[in-house]
């Protein structure tokens, strides 16, 4: 428990019920201190997000605080008539959402949304509130402040979404302000850097935070304390670092360091010159997705292909299946090029490459019982006679640890995690040569994601089988891939190793994404960190790229040339490759 | 939320606040104006023009323009409605006349001192511009033509319509002084004098016309059917708001003096139930067509009169001798024979009709018809068209489509429950008749200008000139032989040999045994079946009295005064 | 941007207008019944049909006949595009003459309706999505089930028969002002706003008192389905996300129930549109019942008549009007949500 004299907001015996079914929080005990950061968590159906907005006194439709008090500056929160909890919310206590778009009112200017919440709490002139949006706004680090606060919310990316939520949150100065989830689905550089402005903010306004999270990277990063909530109760209430150490030991092994011993040295598959553009309807524009994308798969590897929003992943795994078509490129597979073969060859082709998505709902025709869908591919492909057609489906499920009960169910009967793996079987059925993997774990809690990748590292074991993780998640690939691709903005920036990327990592690009990634080590918080580097401004338009390198804009080390040239992937060491010219200089910038 | 509950409070006050404190209700008795209510306002006032054939719009010219002769006063009927006397004339604009036997011309002595509404005298150069207009046919209707068609005035004749260099006036119309003007006929024709009373030939103040006339228009139709028809008449136009409002004031210098009614409102008022309430709330002071149990509600109010007369208006059933069966005389009796009578007076007209005896409007003078004096009812009807060669009907199956009743659809109310009970009794002698309502403006087409419509419920034919001989030329003589409106496609030399021989008799008395003849013949083939003459009625204020009726069916606002 | 939208919109909206203009024109001269027999009543015989024809117009091949109507015949002007729609078969009145007496009138009963009709509705409709349950919610039931599903012609005779012949405080279906009365000078041609420019309050109150119960009428069934439509969206609105932080941002709730309003309010503007559109000729049976003659009545007067000019008019002005009211519509929904892109 935290220390009494300071504390911000104490709750006891919080109930709170949605009608006529079980409580969703029973009998809630806890207490915040001023400028302490907590951490709320707990798996999905916890009562988490309902915990947190109870904390305001609000109840979503259909629910009732059944119970409790919530003591705040000195009031009983849930006694107060409305008009008086009015002027608390917002003013003291402050809210920040999942999903900042719809926050936000969308005919409204967002500097005006701001301006007046400030103007309803402090009683202040239109001016006096307006010079406050902006000045809030720059403190959140958007550029341009003036002229942001003009802008719809429509017109704005989410990460930036997002930080006018802070900003209005914290205009008021509130003494404690409560995020839900605020970050999910943020891209891992946005994540950190939003979150870093709020830990900042926080340190300087002495302001307390409730962070309700599931990712135990932030956890570990950036919250003091923890609070864990299961079934409605709280079912711990410790430090972060006891909480992390508490927690089951995941499989954090580092990656693995064994260097394979290439089977041949012929790859599997081989990607060379891959591009591709997007037409923008009703102008001349393309969007660029994918650059010059070369890349290499031996057989019995596994390769992750990192990169945020917009870096063109998804779309590479795309066309490696042909699922799209190429502007230009060749893309070899097993010494065939996949653009010269087509009808039957293709298809039999297809048949040893294999794709598992990110929404393992979208995957399954939600009409048809499992059996059916694992049994369709087979009788399709003629690969198993209906009377084996049992015995193979059975040994494919219990290669992904899955029982067998699934088969007589129906996808909404299922879990996620359970369900994607169910996925990885099914395209295990064909025998392939090889899987692609769409951010498979993007979609999973937290606890569900270790499951599937402790089952891709064993079928690499035991099949051999070779696969290319496409994810945004740096846990995933940091455990289950032999080397790493780093895209950003269509370009491969850096291949390598997992060690030497996660250890050593050279490309700016790639430091500044490896040191967003929240390890789930309190002993080694990001925000304790000194050598981080940082990505100025926002990622630039992939419409209008510029000339040279795409990351000059944002880099700190850049020079008029980098402007100005376009850069190459170039061999760094061994197995090794990065793109900047400036490779090695760096050490020069920091000295002068 | 507060705010919206008080704004809704404050527009409900407004809205009562607003009707108590509304104008009272129209009271014309100190202003002395008459508010009439009808279906439609005048759409024209131009004879030739579009809205000539709409009696709407015929009310509106007779009230404005004056004849050259009119009908003498006949008495009245038991309700107190004037009649006239077909036989006998009067002068209007013309205060005394002559025929010259040998050379066929009527030369009239205009009134002096007729003043127009425009303030002009009227003279012998207007009855000229009025037939020079009429022989130009320059509007869509040309009814001024055709009235003196019908009359043998000279050169007006169908060659006329047929080339345009007939157009122009030529000596048949003289002018021998200012206030003496001549007409030349081609032949004797009875039909004269009544022509000259009709809506159709009444004279225009030339003066206040030609002022108005275009390059284009050089006869000022467009005058005439947007502003007023000037003339001289008893009303001038105040205001006209087509479609809505007709607003005459009385012209004060009136040759027979002003009239006791200052000013006329006609107001547009579609629906008839609404009339029937507006004038039992005394909103309004006269009103027409209404349903005969309006009427008689209305007739239930102390403060209401209900007045009318058995004048021109009837229904009859139309069966053309070119589709079969209806060649036939003996299927064209039973027919006749078969129709519930009774019943249709009793509840098609509410007792407010009679079955018509005649082909022709019993006030008509100038022959008699007669009909129905031959035993009818179903048991005839059945033997006629066993005679006929259907017994039972049987063979009548092929000529379905002949066998379809058809009637204005427009008129369903009116017509709908006649039409269902004259089905039911032809199919109770085995006829398979079907009803068909059709659109006005398409039965009227089927009617006139094909010709082709089989089998129908007419209530619309009015001849214009009063005459039982006009109605001959107009519907029973062949087309060969100049009917213009022989719909039934009736073809009888020896009518058309009566006719052409009655038609230029010169003695009265031969004349009518000539007509009285051909009507004969008419009633024995049938060429029109007659069932009722129905009352023509107004409902207005009690103590509102003169009312005259005339064959076109509008008021004369003049007659009216209130009784003191 | 908004221009270049809206100038666009009306070229499209010229396009359609022609289409539909040519359409009209050559589809009712395929219909069975012949204009010419109206003017061949009293004298049928073949010349005098001819001689009827030729006045028409309606001797010349059809085509002959569109050139006349787009370009006028010989040299007095005249032709659509010279802005005339031709002359009425069964006035003899110019048709942009008779329009402009009729529509004027259709106008202003439906406004002056629409007006009362948004303005009660809109807020009850509020009211019913705040206070589910409440007053205002279950009144809004009733009349739902009862009222608004009746045609509104019964409605009109009802209110005549309560209003006029049993209770007499309203005035009779005598149109829009009494028949002794004389109107204003032609201005606008509503009467309420000619009144008024002419100074004349008493026949303004007048033409109002007498307009009461028709607006009446088209009030109580064309709120209806706005104060539906707004309850609705309403409701939906506050179940928002944005709500609900407006909410926990401790906005005040008049700031909150404008903020749902602006947001629910785009589907009952397109809706009210939409049925003001519709209006223009869907109040024929008010005029009926009520003696107004207004655009409606002209319109059912022409077609029974086969008045091709006066049908053409009707169809050309009443397309024009609906297709201005949806781009107004459309352009106010641009202002009003800066989502919507033009």
């Amino acid at each position: 428990m935290a220390d009494n004299k300071n504390t911000v907001l104490s709750a006891r015996g919080l109930s709170v019920q949605y009608a006529a079914e079980n409580p969703t929080l029973t009998d809630i005990n806890l207490d915040i201190a001023a400028g302490e950061i907590v951490g709320l968590t707990g798996s999905s159906g916890s009562g988490k997000s309902t915990l947190a907005y109870a904390l305001l006194g609000l109840t979503r439709r259909g629910a009732q605080v059944t119970g409790g008090k919530i003591d705040f500056d000195g009031h009983d929160l849930l006694a107060l008539s409305d008009e008086e909890l009015e002027r608390v919310r917002g003013r003291d206590i402050a809210l920040i959402v999942q999903n900042p778009r719809s926050a936000l009112h969308p005919m409204y200017q967002v500097g005006r949304q701001i301006s007046r919440v400030y103007q309803a709490h402090k009683d202040s002139g239109r001016t006096e509130a307006q010079q406050r949006a902006i000045e809030m706004l720059r403190l959140v680090g958007i550029n341009d402040p003036e002229r942001r606060s003009d802008a719809f919310v429509h017109e704005l990316s989410g990460g930036m979404a997002q930080r006018v939520l802070i900003a209005l949150a914290l205009s008021t100065n509130p003494k404690l302000l409560i995020a839900d989830e605020p970050t999910s689905g943020l891209d891992v550089t946005v994540q950190a850097q939003f979150l870093d402005t709020m830990w900042e903010t926080s340190r300087e306004t002495g302001t307390a935070m409730v962070l309700v999270t599931q990712e135990p990277g932030i956890l570990a990063n950036y919250c003091d304390r923890v609070i864990e909530l299961d079934a409605g109760h709280v079912a711990k209430d410790v430090s972060a670092s006891a909480f992390i150490s508490a927690s089951t030991k995941r499989s954090t092994q580092s990656p693995s360091a064994v260097e394979r011993e290439r089977q041949n040295h012929e790859p599997l598959l081989r990607v060379e010159g891959l591009r591709k553009t997007f037409p923008l309807r009703g102008t001349k524009k393309v969007v660029q997705a994918v650059d010059d994308v070369s890349l290499s798969l031996f057989a019995g590897e596994s390769v992750g292909l990192v990169g945020e929003s917009g870096s063109g992943k998804s779309t590479v795994g795309r066309c490696l299946l042909k699922l799209l078509e190429a502007d230009a490129g060749k893309i070899t597979f097993d010494g065939q090029d996949l653009a010269a073969i087509g009808g039957h060859t293709l298809r039999k082709l297809r048949q040893r490459i294999q794709i598992v998505q990110q929404d393992p709902y979208d995957s399954f025709d939600p009409r048809w019982s499992i059996e059916k869908s694992l049994l369709d591919p087979l009788v399709i492909h003629k690969i198993a006679s209906p009377a084996e057609a049992r015995g193979v489906i059975e040994e494919s499920l219990s290669r992904v640890s899955v029982e067998f009960s699934v088969l007589s169910r129906r996808p909404r009967d299922l879990s996620a995690g359970v369900l994607q793996r169910i996925a990885i079987a099914r395209a295990l059925l064909m025998k392939p040569d090889f899987l692609v993997l769409d951010e498979p774990t993007s979609m999973l809690a937290p606890q569900d994601r270790h499951v599937i990748l402790d089952v891709l590292k064993r079928l690499r074991t035991e099949l051999g089988l070779s696969y290319l993780l496409i994810s945004h998640d740096l846990t995933s690939v940091a455990s289950a891939c032999d080397r790493v691709v780093v895209m950003y903005l269509g370009q491969v920036v850096e291949v390598g190793p997992t060690v030497d990327i996660f250890e050593k990592p050279i490309h700016p690009y790639t430091k500044a994404l490896i040191g967003a990634h929240l390890e789930e080590n309190p002993e080694t918080r990001r925000v304790e960190r000194l050598d981080r580097v940082d990505l100025e401004g926002e990622i630039p338009s992939p419409i209008d790229l510029p000339v040279g390198c795409y990351l000059a804009t944002r880099c700190a080390h850049a020079t008029d040339a980098c402007h100005k040239e376009r850069q190459s992937l170039s061999p760094f060491s061994s197995h090794h490759d990065v793109r900047c010219m400036r490779v090695g200089q760096f050490e020069l910038d920091e000295a002068s | 939320m507060r705010l919206t509950l008080a704004y809704d409070r404050c527009v409900i006050f407004m809205a009562f606040a607003l009707a108590a404190c509304g104008p009272s209700q129209p009271n014309d008795a100190e202003s002395n104006s008459l508010i009439y209510i009808t279906n439609d306002v005048p759409a024209g006032l131009d004879y030739d023009g579009a809205a000539s054939t709409v009696p709407n719009s015929q009310e509106g010219i007779v009230n404005l323009m004056d004849p050259l002769i009119d009908y003498a006063p006949g008495g009245a009927n038991e309700e107190g409605v004037g009649l006239l006397n077909f036989t006998s004339f009067e002068g209007r604009l013309a205060e005394s006349w002559s025929f010259d036997d040998a050379t066929l011309t009527w030369t009239f002595n205009l009134r002096r001192g007729v003043l127009s509404c425009a303030g002009n005298e009227l003279t012998a150069d207007d009855v000229v511009y009025t037939f020079a207009r009429a022989k130009s046919v320059s509007g869509p209707a040309p009814t001024g033509w055709f009235l003196a068609s019908v009359a043998s005035v000279e050169s007006f004749d169908a060659t006329v319509l047929a080339d345009e260099n007939k157009r122009s006036l030529g000596s048949e119309v003289t002018k021998v002084d200012d206030y003496t003007v001549q007409i030349r006929q081609s032949t004797h024709n009875q039909l004269f004098l009544p022509a000259l009373t009709t809506f159709a030939i009444r004279i225009f103040d030339s003066v206040e016309a030609k002022k108005h006339a275009t390059e284009s228009d050089p006869w000022s139709h467009d005058y005439i059917n947007n502003v007023t028809a000037p003339a001289f008449g008893p009303y001038c136009v105040e205001r006209w708001d087509k479609g809505n409002e007709f607003v005459l004031r009385a012209n004060p210098n009136y040759y027979r003096g002003a009239p006791n009614v200052e000013r006329v409102v006609f107001k547009r008022v579609p629906q008839s139930s609404n009339r029937f309430i507006i004038l039992r709330m005394e909103q309004a002071d006269i009103t027409k067509g209404l349903t005969p149990r309006e009427f008689i509600k209305l007739k239930e109010y102390d403060q209401l009169q209900v007045v009318g007369v058995t004048g021109n208006e009837s229904l009859f059933v139309h069966m053309n001798f070119d589709s079969p069966p209806f060649d036939q005389v003996k299927v064209r009796q039973a027919v006749a024979a078969a129709l519930p009578y009774s019943w249709i007076i009793k509840n098609g007209y509410i007792g407010q009709a009679q079955i018509w005896n005649g082909l022709v409007p019993s006030s008509y003078p100038g022959g008699k018809s007669t009909f129905h004096d031959s035993p009818e009812g179903l048991d005839v009807a059945r033997r006629k068209l066993v005679e006929a060669g259907y017994p039972d009907g049987r063979g009548l199956e092929v000529y379905e489509d002949a066998l379809r009743l058809s009637y204005p659809i427009e008129k369903e109310a009116t017509l709908g429950p006649i039409a269902t009970a004259v089905r039911t009794a032809l199919r109770d002698i085995g006829m398979p008749v079907e009803l068909d309502p059709i659109p006005l403006t398409q039965y009227g087409d089927r009617q006139l200008v094909k010709k082709d419509l089989p089998f129908a419920l007419n209530d619309q034919e009015k001849p214009i000139v009063v005459d039982a001989g006009y109605a001959v030329q107009l519907f029973f003589v062949s087309s060969e032989a100049g009917a213009v409106n022989n719909m039934i496609n009736y073809r009888n030399p020896r009518v058309d040999d009566l006719w052409t021989e009655a038609r230029a008799e010169r003695d009265t008395e031969r004349r009518y045994n000539l007509v009285t003849e051909i009507y004969q013949h008419l009633s024995n083939d049938v060429v029109w079946l007659p069932v009722v003459e129905y009352r023509t009625q107004w409902a207005a204020r009690q103590g509102l009295q003169g009312f005259i009726w005339y064959p076109d069916n509008g008021i004369r606002f003049a007659d009216l005064s209130y009784a003191q | 941007m908004i221009w270049r939208f809206t100038l666009r919109r009306l070229a499209v909206g010229l396009v359609q207008l022609s289409v539909l203009i040519v359409a009209v024109f050559f589809l009712i001269r395929l219909l069975p019944a012949d204009p010419v027999a109206r003017f061949v009543g009293m004298n049928a015989s073949p010349e005098a049909y001819a001689l009827a024809e030729q006045s028409l117009g309606l001797d010349l091949p059809v085509t002959r006949q569109f050139e006349a109507f787009l370009f006028g015949e010989g040299n007095d002007g005249g032709g659509l595009f010279r802005g005339e729609l031709g002359t009425s078969w069964v006035t003899g009145s110019s048709v942009n003459q008779e329009i402009r007496q009729y529509l004027p009138v259709t106008l202003e009963l439906i406004t002056l309706s629409f007006l009362i009709a948004v303005g009660l509705g809109v807020p009850i409709g509020v009211l019913g999505a705040v206070n589910p349950g409440g007053a205002a919610d279950k009144g809004t039931l009733v009349y739902g089930l009862f009222a608004g599903s009746q045609p509104e012609f019964s409605w009109g005779i009802i209110f005549i028969f309560v209003f006029f012949v049993v209770l007499g405080i309203a005035p009779g279906p005598l149109g829009r002002l009494s028949p002794l009365t004389d109107p204003p000078d032609f201005v606008t041609g509503a009467i309420t706003i000619d009144a008024l420019l002419a100074g004349r309050v008493d026949i303004f109150l007048e033409a109002l008192w007498y307009l009461s119960l028709p607006i009446l009428t088209l009030s109580f069934v064309l709120s209806g389905p706005i104060i539906k439509m707004v309850r609705e969206n309403v409701a939906q609105t506050m179940n928002a996300d944005f709500m609900f932080y407006g909410q926990a941002a401790g906005l005040p709730r008049g700031v909150l129930a404008r903020d749902a309003l602006r947001a629910a309010f785009a589907p009952a503007l397109t809706l009210i549109g939409i049925l003001f559109g519709f209006m223009i000729g869907g109040a024929v049976l008010i005029e009926s019942i009520f003696s107004i003659s207004g655009l409606g009545q002209y319109a059912i007067r022409s077609i029974l008549a086969f008045d091709y000019p006066a049908i053409q008019g009707v169809v050309l002005t009443i397309s024009a009007l609906t297709l201005l009211i949806y781009l107004a519509i459309d352009v106010c929904q641009a202002l009003l949500d800066p989502r919507v892109s033009v």
